[in-house]
């Protein structure tokens, strides 16, 4: 009788194994969830290093880089009205020559925001699985493919400089990427290292959030990140002012080379708003669009020499009230640290990031 | 006995699982000081509703500000969105406020739309240009809440 009551739990025993039990398992399920995102974000950062590949690959063959965006015809008519994204210049060099092909046995006009088969493709390279926007909020219907990567065109207007009716113009940037200029690494005097290529971006779920602009457009000479900041709402992610309503969502025309679509400047900081910023007698194209991704406090960035870095929401931007700099200028960044990794050739010191 | 252990656990628990908080991030703890810094922008008299309103540092070495009116043409400057306060300091400060005229034909004005779009300003252009504002402001380091502006047509 005694020696049976020894080998037996009493109810407490097994209540507090229980209670141990529950305890670890409410630490193991939030993080199997950050495990979850975690893994995302590798897919993410594997996607931005094969485009690294990709652009270095190019640079071997050519001897430069693709423009941010680019092509034949003019906007009015021919081929793809010089509005091709970069990415659609690197798709030999991701394992997609077929849809480069494609691209290539277009006949005639055809602007990459019409509805033809290779706009509508979807390319997995092209997509972050943390992103959560999949379709087109402003438009429905639309199915032009997304794209979570942009290019990096410098601290200042990123855009097509396209005074009309001129339009192509072949712009400056004081990034690696412009429209219808090609940079070499040469041209990286700041250093790979220090230089960022390419970034996230996210694709929007709503009118008014992430991945929309600004409804209001910044004048020209006038325009400064610091007055893009004031018409957006970093608390709930939204522009109280109201958000440009003619195709805004940036992420939406993979193919599309228009600034706004394929571009970002590292005058806003990451995650923040993003605004068209010359409006003197232009059309919507030059702006300031921030990088933007779904991961929790920060985007990842690729660099020229390939590496790709994680870059937090608080990384130094310096004065965001100094006035956008010229794109043909190569003056130091007034944007701090990251204004500076976005410049090719500005010559600023680079602490660590 | 088995209870306190089992609170002493709890105990331990709940301060390692605190521990796991926000993480201190270098970049915001090199930030400067901010101060409460908000106003008040008229025009003619009248509340100006949905104006930029962009501190200028006068020293070489500043961070600037911003804010945008709201119904009362009231503002909160934020150097850091979105957290409040400006860092304290000399400016000089511009403040614009545009409208986008209606297109002449019936373009919807979208990016694929090859008419061109001219910004206007509803207030004198001056006050949008930093150099020209004639506009400056000093923030203490205790803060304020009288950078009031009274714009005049």
């Amino acid at each position: 009788m005694s020696s049976r009551s020894k080998t037996g739990f009493t109810l407490i025993e097994l209540l507090v194994v229980i209670a141990i039990i529950a305890v670890l398992i409410a630490l193991l399920l939030p993080a199997v969830q950050q495990a979850r995102e975690a893994a995302r974000r590798s897919q993410c950062k594997n996607n931005l290093k094969q485009f690294g590949l990709a652009l270095h690959n190019y640079h071997d063959v050519f001897n430069k880089l693709p423009p941010f965006g680019g092509g034949t015809g003019n906007l009015s008519s021919g081929g793809e009205r010089s509005r091709l994204s970069g990415i659609a210049f690197l798709l030999p060099y991701v394992d997609q020559g077929a849809i480069y092909q494609e691209i290539q046995s277009l006949p005639g006009d055809n602007p990459p925001y019409n509805n033809n088969v290779p706009w509508t493709r979807v390319i997995p390279i092209m997509l972050c699985p943390s992103d959560t926007g999949q379709q087109d909020p402003n438009t429905a219907g639309n199915t032009r493919g997304k794209k979570n990567y942009m290019f990096c065109a410098g601290d200042s207007h990123a855009g097509n400089g396209c005074a009309r009716p001129a339009f192509p113009v072949a712009t400056q940037s004081r990034g690696l990427f412009s429209a219808l200029t090609c940079y070499g690494l040469r041209d990286a005097t700041d250093g790979a290292s220090n230089t960022i290529a390419m970034a996230e971006m996210v694709a929007a779920d709503s009118t008014n959030g992430p991945g929309i602009i600004a409804k209001t457009v910044l004048g020209a000479g006038t325009a400064s990140p610091a007055a893009c900041a004031a018409l957006w709402n970093a608390s709930s992610k939204s522009y109280p002012g109201g958000a440009y309503t003619g195709e805004p969502a940036r992420s939406y025309r993979w193919a599309d080379g228009a600034g706004s679509f394929t571009a970002f400047s590292t005058a806003v900081p990451p995650n923040s708003a993003s605004c068209f910023s010359n409006g003197g007698g232009t059309s919507y194209c030059d702006g300031i669009y921030s990088t933007e991704s779904r991961h929790a406090g920060g985007v990842q960035v690729l660099m020229a020499d390939g590496a790709v870095r994680f870059i937090s929401n608080y990384i130094d931007t310096g004065n965001q009230a100094a006035l956008l700099p010229a794109v043909t200028t190569s003056t130091a960044s007034p944007y701090g640290v990251w204004g500076a990794l976005g410049t090719r050739a500005s010559g600023e010191v680079v602490s660590e990031f | 006995m088995y209870r306190a252990r089992a609170q002493e656990l709890l105990v331990v628990m709940t301060l390692v699982l605190s521990g796991c908080g926000e993480q201190a991030d270098h970049w915001k703890d090199a930030r400067p000081e901010t101060a409460p810094a908000s106003g008040m922008v008229t025009f003619d008299g009248e509340p100006l509703e949905g104006a930029v309103v962009v501190f200028q540092p006068t020293a070489p070495d500043g961070i600037g500000a911003s804010a945008l009116t709201d119904g009362e043409g009231k503002f909160e400057l934020r150097t850091f969105p979105p957290e409040l306060g400006a860092v304290p300091g000399k400016y000089a400060v511009s403040i614009m406020k545009t409208e986008m005229p209606k297109r002449p034909s019936s373009s919807a004005g979208n990016v694929d739309d090859p008419e061109p779009i001219h910004v206007v300003s509803v207030i004198p252009q001056k006050y949008a240009i930093p150099t020209q504002s004639d506009l400056s402001a000093e923030i203490p380091e205790s803060g304020t809440d009288t950078l009031d502006f009274e714009l005049k047509k």
